[in-house]
């Protein structure tokens, strides 16, 4: 990962056009200096662009994207958008990764003052790569509204955001809701905090199909769910939202919900799942399905009657670069995702 | 009691919707793999490093449990002891403390004894108390991981003991690795002697290079590009050619490989299974059966070699002393275990010619060896020159212009191993007033495109048996149809025994014989360096 982050060549360039250029004979100076008998390939399968208000964002943004960058060659446009700053469009433009004869990921680092800000898709057009598709991660920017602009919809093969970043998380749910039902299948929607809940998912999904568990997901009685911090999360609702929409549980009555926080001061991981709990009850036979974190590993007990039995997974790494990555490589069905958060509204209001 | 309640229960009630969308949908019923073999070297280095990567990431369901079985007495302890070793030394993903504490916890020793009636009785009780304890519910993966010797033996003692009939609804699968015999007659002759104790649907015959992801790929990258296909065929495509070279020797294993050769060890089944995956015409879908049957139907198309065409239609090598990689190389005569007279080819070139419509007339040339210049496993793709040429006399070469057959044809190169990668090279305009043409290559490179980490050979194929997924596993009849052609060569060359003052007839760290390269000059072709 560092030898992606160290620029294999940079340039510096005032406005659009002129940072094109210099994309361009980056290019030509990697050629010449690797000998024209070497050739040279550029191969992307993408274009991710970053929208930031904020330079440490930017900066953050810039190092995930170049870790993504190593494994989906891409071109990567990082914008800080600073509307109330004077007019100005400055890039820095790099080439990185691969070797000499086949850098992996252009990045373009574009800081854009005043009016101009509130334009970015005009801004992003003319530097994205024709034809390949384009991933719009919105980093933090409050109001997260801005990333549903219909004309970034329509630019964009998936919006990127994170619904666990922000303080109210009934909040965004429903606001996230709200806009999965205006542009309905136009939007295409991507989630680092249900990307968070990928692994608990599975472990649920896993525990119960062994064909004689199947028929216990009729009968769940109750729903456990503890995430770390002081307040009931993002991701626990999201879990808990798709294990309702799931399995069509009714808007009311059973099974019993309870999904909370564990009041511990959580330093880095505030909101982080630490335990699930499913329960079921069958023909006066039960069924106990548990997860729990342990450091970096998930450790799961299945119990079905008196025969009980045990994994211990490592649990996969959790950064942006990393979610994003595996989000651009495999896309999950967005129609779970979006009656998950339906859910996830109701259930939170219910509780509130 | 997990089958009473789904027996009462309606259909709707089988289904798992908490599945749908997920990455890990393939995941196993609980089973138990039986390791066979389980103190030897296979099981050390690629069998339970691979299991515990598949269980580290979540691809194993809880429950999931592995019993060796070994000849030897031996301990769950032992075992265990010995198997956390193997992890920390071959396996691709770390070992956790945790995580191996779950694995270890579904880790067995059962010894067993083949020589008696009821040999296996210990076993079949440690996989009663494993179904009890854990689960598995009678599921069985058999993983015969012991000398081809044993195979038959073995097979017979698990049907006496009620192991081969899955019981239940679960299944009883047997995993078997190369050789699968030495020549067609006796390939035949253990097909059939398992068919006694197995379906060919419990069968799967392992081989390593059908589980690499750049093998997988080659399907792939045929048939979901649309841009291939029409080419590729012999109107477009003037010969194949198929490499796998390794650098190095027999590594110690001189006894097994006096035995077989290369055309045993590498042509029989890794080059036979390549080639039909490049030749066969595209499967109408990707299950098992479909795709098998079309890479049968491509070996069958493949002209025999008559034994008295073996010399002309083959080169045969071994190698001699030399420098590889650096370092000094032995002749193959003074590796140990090695007859010092010894006729065995340990370098093979061949010509074969597939009769149908869509390769008629367009070779495919094989070559296998040991001690060559590198380890490389490619396909090269070289297609027809251009049927004519308007810039005669324009071609930039260093001592100026030659004639138009001498621009370059097009050739696409499909890397295995290492360095995995597509090449295409093809005509392009040097820069500059006058009309000059030069080749040039583009190159891509898995390597430095998509960083992630691949899943072993073995991972793919262990978890793809659990899943009851044979697609990437040898059918009877495919074994077969490879035999039948390399067997004819066989017969050939015991007819035509090399003379044996020509062996060694090539140095260690070359490219081969030079009878390889005088076999392409004849049909004026040559052969691409990897
Ligand atoms: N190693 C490789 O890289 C590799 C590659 C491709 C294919 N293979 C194939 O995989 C199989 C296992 O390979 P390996 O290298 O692990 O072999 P190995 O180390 O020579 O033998 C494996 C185990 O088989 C058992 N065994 C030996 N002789 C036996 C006999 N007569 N009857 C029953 N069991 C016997 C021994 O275990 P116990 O004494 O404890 O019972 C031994 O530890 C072989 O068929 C080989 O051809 C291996």
């Amino acid at each position: 990962m560092t030898s992606a982050t160290l620029p294999l060549r940079s340039r510096h360039a005032s406005g659009l056009d002129a940072a094109s250029r210099e994309l361009h004979a980056l290019h030509r100076e990697m050629l010449i200096a690797s000998g024209e008998a070497h050739g040279h390939v550029r191969t992307s399968v993408s274009n991710l662009v970053a929208a930031c208000t904020e330079p440490d964002q930017a900066s953050r943004a810039a190092a995930a994207l170049l870790r993504i960058g190593a494994v989906h060659p891409a071109r990567a446009i990082v914008i800080l958008a600073r509307p109330d700053d004077a007019k100005r469009m400055e890039a820095d433009v790099s080439l990185h990764g691969g070797d000499a004869s086949q850098p992996t990921i252009e990045l373009v680092r574009l800081e854009v003052g005043g009016e101009p800000s509130y334009h970015l898709t005009g801004i992003v057009a003319p530097l994205l790569i024709p034809d390949m598709p384009v991933y719009l991660w919105v980093l933090g920017a409050p109001p997260l509204r801005q990333a549903f602009s219909a004309d970034t919809v329509e630019l964009t093969e998936r919006i990127i955001v994170d619904s666990g970043a922000y303080d109210d998380s009934a909040a965004t749910l429903a606001l996230i809701a709200g806009e999965q039902h205006r542009f309905g299948d136009g939007l295409h929607l991507a989630d680092l905090a249900w990307e968070r809940t990928a692994p608990w998912r599975e472990m649920t999904a896993q525990a119960f199909d062994p064909v004689g568990s199947r028929p216990f997901l009729r009968d769940i009685t109750t729903l456990t769910v503890r995430c770390a911090g002081e307040r009931a999360s993002t991701e626990a609702w999201l879990l808990a939202g798709w294990m309702a929409s799931r399995l069509s549980w009714p808007a009311s009555g059973w099974p019993r919900v309870d999904v909370a926080a564990d009041g511990a001061q959580a330093e880095d991981d505030a909101g982080a799942l630490i335990e699930v709990r499913v329960e079921a009850a069958r023909d006066g036979r039960t069924a106990t399905v548990h997860g729990r974190r342990g450091g970096d590993c998930l450790h799961t007990s299945v119990a079905i009657e008196d025969a009980a039995s045990q994994r211990t997974v490592s649990l996969r790494q959790q950064d942006d670069a990393t979610l994003i990555s595996r989000l651009m490589a495999d896309a999950t069905d967005a129609s779970i995702y979006a009656a998950a958060v339906a859910s996830a509204v109701d259930l939170s209001r219910r509780a509130a | 009691m997990c089958a009473d309640v789904l027996t009462q229960a309606p259909a709707e009630e089988q289904a798992n919707p908490l599945l749908e969308g997920l990455r890990s949908a393939r995941l196993p019923a609980p089973c138990a793999v039986v390791i066979f073999g389980a103190s030897g070297d296979l099981t050390q280095r690629k069998l339970i490093p691979a299991l515990y990567a598949l269980a580290a990431e979540g691809s194993l369901p809880p429950g999931f449990s592995i019993v060796g079985a070994a000849r030897t007495e031996m301990d769950d302890e032992r075992f265990r002891s010995a198997m956390r070793d193997a992890v920390a030394e071959h396996s691709r993903v770390a070992l956790h403390d945790d995580v191996w504490e779950g694995f270890a916890s579904g880790l067995f020793a059962a010894s067993y004894d083949l020589d008696r009636d009821g040999g296996l009785d210990a076993l079949k009780s440690k996989l009663a108390d494993v179904d009890r304890d854990r689960g598995s519910a009678g599921n069985r993966v058999f993983y015969l991981s012991v000398p081809p010797s044993a195979v038959v033996p073995l097979a017979e003692r698990l049907h006496q003991a009620g192991l081969c009939r899955p019981e239940g609804g679960g299944f009883s699968r047997v995993i078997v690795e190369k050789p699968f015999g030495r020549d067609l007659d006796t390939a035949r002759e253990l097909t059939s002697r398992l068919h006694e104790f197995f379906a060919e649907e419990q069968i799967y015959r392992i081989d390593h290079y059908l589980g690499k992801e750049s093998v997988q790929n080659l399907l792939v990258f045929r048939f979901a590009n649309g841009i291939f296909e029409p080419l590729w065929n012999r109107q477009y495509i003037d010969h194949v050619q198929i490499t796998v070279a390794e650098a190095i020797g027999v590594e110690g294993r001189g006894a097994y490989y006096e035995e077989a050769g290369a055309l045993r060890d590498i042509v029989q089944n890794h080059i036979m299974q390549l080639m039909a995956i490049v030749g066969m015409e595209p499967p109408s879908n990707f299950e098992a059966e479909t795709v098998r049957d079309e890479k049968v139907k491509l070996l069958r198309a493949v002209r025999p070699i008559h034994p008295d065409d073996a010399l002309s239609h083959t080169v045969r090598g071994q190698y001699g002393g030399g420098w590889v990689d650096g370092q000094e190389a032995a002749a193959y005569r003074d590796e140990k275990a090695v007859k010092p007279g010894s006729l065995r080819e340990t370098f093979v070139a061949m010509k074969l010619d597939v009769d149908n419509w869509r390769w008629a007339g367009t070779p495919f040339y094989l070559r296998a060896g040991k001690r060559l210049m590198k380890r490389a496993t490619e396909i090269a793709i070289q297609f027809r020159r251009v049927p004519h040429s308007p810039f005669t006399g324009h071609i930039a070469t260093p001592t100026g212009a030659l004639p138009p057959d001498a621009m370059e044809p097009n050739l696409l190169i499909l890397r295995i191993q290492p360095d995995e990668g597509i090449s295409l090279r093809f005509s392009a305009k040097v820069p500059g007033q006058a009309m000059r043409i030069r080749s040039v290559n583009m190159d891509f490179l898995y390597g430095s495109s998509f960083l992630k980490e691949s899943p072993e050979a073995y991972e793919r194929l262990l978890l793809d048996c659990m899943l009851g997924d044979a697609t990437l596993f040898a059918r009877a009849d495919e074994v077969e149809q490879a035999w039948r052609i390399c067997t004819a060569i066989l017969d050939g060359w015991r007819a035509h025994p090399p003379d044996t003052s020509r062996f060694p007839n090539y140095e260690a760290g070359t490219w081969g014989p030079d009878e390889a390269r005088a076999f392409m000059d004849r049909d004026g072709r040559s052969w691409h360096r990897p």
